[in-house]
C-alpha cells in the first residue's frame, strides 16, 4: 500500500468517525424559534419580580429569563412591555415571549400560548401605615383600592364593588404605588409576589402585605408564546417543569422576594407549581382537567 | 332420482301400483293402520315440497326464486332501520355493517350475477344470516341497548359554584335501564381572570331511592358509569365541586346515557 492511498483510508475514516459529531453540534440546537437571539418582554417597574433600575435587572422573572438563556442557548434581549400590550406584542411579532407575571388564563390561551406555571400567587393587598387597621374584607369598606388596567386583578377586584369598596383604576404599577404613598388610595390590590416586592422596597416607610387577606383565584404564571410554535413550545415546557422541581426555584423567591419565605408559613407548597401542573396548562387552547 | 326398474318393485308395491288400494284389516295389522299410510305419504309429500322451496331458495337461478329473497332481505333491513331505538351512533356499528353485508348480497342474488350453484347458495346464507342478526340485534338494543337522555336532564345551581359548593342533577322519564353514564364539563365562571378547572374535581353521589351510589375526585370531562339499582323513573344526584378557594366553576352535564 502506498502513501497517498494510506491517507485516503484514513481521510475517509475520519470523515466516517467525525459525521455523528457534527450531526449532534448543529446549529438547530441554539435556536428557538429559528432565532438566535430572542426580544423578550418584561416589565420594568415590578420589584421582586422584574424591575429595571440603574441599567440593572432584578427579580424572579428575570432570574427565569436568565436561566432560560442558559438552556435555550440563545441571546436574549430584554424589552419593556406593559400588561395591556403583551398579547398584542406577542401576536404582532414584536416580541418573541413574554416573562412578565402573566397570568394563565382561558381566554388568553386561545389566543395565545402559555408555558407554565411557573409560579402560582394569590391576588392580596397592599396597605400603608395609616391603614394598619386593615385586617378583613369587610374592613375595606367605603376605602379606595388601586389596581392597574390589563391584568386579572382588575376582574377579581370587581367582585368588592358589591362591598362599598372604590375602585381606582391606573395606568400602571408605579401610579398605583404613587397613590398609596400620597395617601389617595388605602390599599392597593394585585398579585401578592408583586405586592411582597413592593413591600421590601418599601420596608421602611411601612408598607406591608396584609397576611391571609387574598380574594379571586389563585393565579398561574406562565411564559406567553406566539401560537403556531409548538415544537419550540413543548421544547419549553420541558425546562420549565425541569426549573419548578429544582433547587434553584426556591434561590429565586428567597433571592428576590425574601419577605415571602418570612411572611408566609408553607410558601413553597402555596407558590410553588409541580411539574405535572405545567403539563395542564402548557402549548394548548385551553386547559386540561 | 325416482327411476327405480319394475325389478326392484316388491309384490306389494306392484300390486298397489297396477289396482286402486282397497282399505283391508288383515291379520296382526294395528287398528291405525289404514289412515297411518296416507298420512304418512301427505307428509313425505309436504316434506318434498318443502324441501324443493328450500333448494329452489337458496340455489335455484330463476327470477321467481330470487325476487321473494330480495324483498324479504329489504323488508328486515327497512323494520330493524325503523325499530332503530336511537341513542349512541357507536352501538349500531355493528348492524350497520350486518345490513352493509346483507344488502349487496342480495342484490347480486337477486340480479343473478353469481354463476355457480354453490356460489348462490352460499351468498344466500349469508345475506340472510346477516340480515337476521342484524334484526335481533335491532330488537336486543331496543330492549337493552343505550339510550342518550342527555337532553333529558335538569341542573340546578350549576353556575359560578365556589369550592365545596353543590349542583343537583336530575333525569326525568327515564327508560328501564340498570346503568347511567354521565360525563360532566367544568369551566371556569369567569375565564377573563381564573384557570381552576385542571384543579377541579368532582364528587358525584346518587340520590333518591336504593343504595346510595357514590364516586369521589373526577375530573372534568371524564365519563363515570353508575348502577342505578333497580327501575326507576327518575334519576338524581348531587355533584360536590372541589376547587381552590376563590375559583368559581359551571358544571354541566355533557352526555347522559342509559344502559344495561
Amino acid at each position: 500500500m502506498n502513501t497517498k492511498a494510506l491517507r485516503r483510508r484514513v481521510a475517509c475514516l475520519l470523515l466516517v468517525a467525525l459525521a455523528p459529531v457534527a450531526c449532534t453540534n448543529d446549529s438547530t440546537d441554539r435556536r428557538f424559534f429559528g432565532k438566535s437571539l430572542l426580544v423578550v418582554g418584561m416589565h420594568n417597574d415590578l420589584p421582586g419580580v422584574s424591575l429595571l433600575e440603574n441599567y440593572q435587572r432584578s427579580g424572579t422573572d428575570v432570574l427565569l429569563t436568565t436561566m432560560l438563556k442558559t438552556k435555550l442557548k440563545v441571546e436574549i434581549s430584554p424589552t419593556e412591555v406593559s400588561s395591556k400590550d403583551r398579547i398584542t406584542k406577542l401576536r404582532s411579532g414584536q416580541v418573541d415571549l413574554v416573562v412578565g407575571s402573566f397570568s394563565i388564563t382561558p381566554e388568553r390561551m386561545r389566543q395565545i400560548d402559555f408555558v407554565g406555571p411557573y409560579l402560582t400567587t394569590r391576588q392580596g393587598f397592599l396597605v400603608g401605615p395609616d391603614d394598619a387597621n386593615i385586617k378583613v374584607l369587610a374592613d375595606l369598606n367605603g376605602k379606595r383600592v388601586c389596581t392597574w388596567e390589563g391584568t386579572t386583578s382588575e376582574n377579581a377586584l370587581e367582585q368588592l364593588r358589591t362591598q362599598k369598596v372604590d375602585m381606582l383604576i391606573e395606568a400602571d404599577a408605579t401610579t398605583c404605588m404613587a397613590d398609596l404613598k400620597s395617601g389617595r388610595v388605602a390599599a392597593v390590590s394585585t398579585d401578592q409576589t408583586i405586592l411582597y416586592g413592593y413591600a421590601n422596597l418599601n420596608a421602611a416607610a411601612g408598607f406591608r402585605v396584609v397576611p391571609d387577606l387574598t380574594i379571586g383565584a389563585p393565579q398561574h404564571y406562565g411564559i406567553g408564546l406566539p401560537k403556531g410554535h409548538r415544537d419550540d413550545c413543548r421544547r419549553l415546557k420541558g425546562i420549565i417543569k425541569e426549573y419548578v422541581e429544582s433547587s434553584a426555584w426556591i434561590e429565586a423567591i428567597r433571592v428576590s422576594l425574601p419577605q415571602i419565605p418570612i411572611q408566609a408559613p408553607g410558601w413553597i407548597s402555596n407558590y410553588k407549581p409541580i411539574a405535572s401542573t405545567v403539563d395542564k396548562y402548557s402549548c394548548l387552547d385551553e386547559p386540561i382537567p | 332420482m325416482n327411476a327405480r326398474s319394475d325389478a326392484d318393485e316388491t309384490p306389494d308395491a306392484k300390486r298397489g301400483r297396477h289396482a286402486a288400494p282397497e282399505p283391508t284389516i288383515g291379520e296382526g295389522d294395528p287398528p291405525d293402520r289404514l289412515s297411518a299410510e296416507p298420512k304418512s305419504r301427505g307428509a313425505i309429500a309436504i316434506a318434498q315440497v318443502v324441501g324443493n322451496v328450500i333448494v329452489s331458495i337458496f340455489a335455484d337461478d330463476s327470477r321467481r326464486w330470487r325476487l321473494p329473497l330480495f324483498c324479504v332481505v329489504i323488508a328486515l333491513v327497512t323494520t330493524a332501520l325503523l325499530r332503530n331505538p336511537g341513542g349512541p351512533e357507536d352501538q349500531f356499528v355493528g348492524i350497520y355493517v350486518l345490513m352493509g353485508i346483507a344488502l349487496p348480497a342480495t342484490v347480486l342474488r337477486a340480479l343473478a350475477l353469481v354463476g355457480s350453484e354453490r356460489g348462490r347458495v352460499s351468498i344466500t346464507v349469508v345475506s340472510l344470516i346477516c340480515v337476521m342478526a342484524a334484526f335481533v340485534w335491532t330488537e336486543y338494543l331496543r330492549v337493552h341497548g343505550e339510550v342518550d337522555v342527555t337532553g333529558r336532564v335538569e341542573v340546578a345551581h350549576a353556575m359560578s359554584v365556589p369550592d365545596g359548593g353543590r349542583v343537583d342533577i336530575k333525569v326525568v322519564g327515564v327508560p328501564d335501564r340498570t346503568h347511567l353514564r354521565l360525563t360532566l364539563a367544568v369551566r371556569d365562571a369567569d375565564e377573563r381572570a381564573q384557570a381552576c378547572v385542571p384543579q377541579t374535581r368532582l364528587d358525584l353521589v346518587l340520590t333518591g331511592p336504593g343504595r346510595p351510589v357514590a364516586v369521589d375526585g373526577i375530573p372534568g370531562g371524564t365519563a363515570v358509569d353508575l348502577a342505578l339499582g333497580g327501575s326507576r323513573s327518575t334519576v338524581e344526584a348531587t355533584v360536590t365541586v372541589h376547587t381552590d378557594p376563590g375559583c368559581a366553576m359551571n358544571v354541566s352535564v355533557t352526555t347522559a346515557i342509559l344502559h344495561d
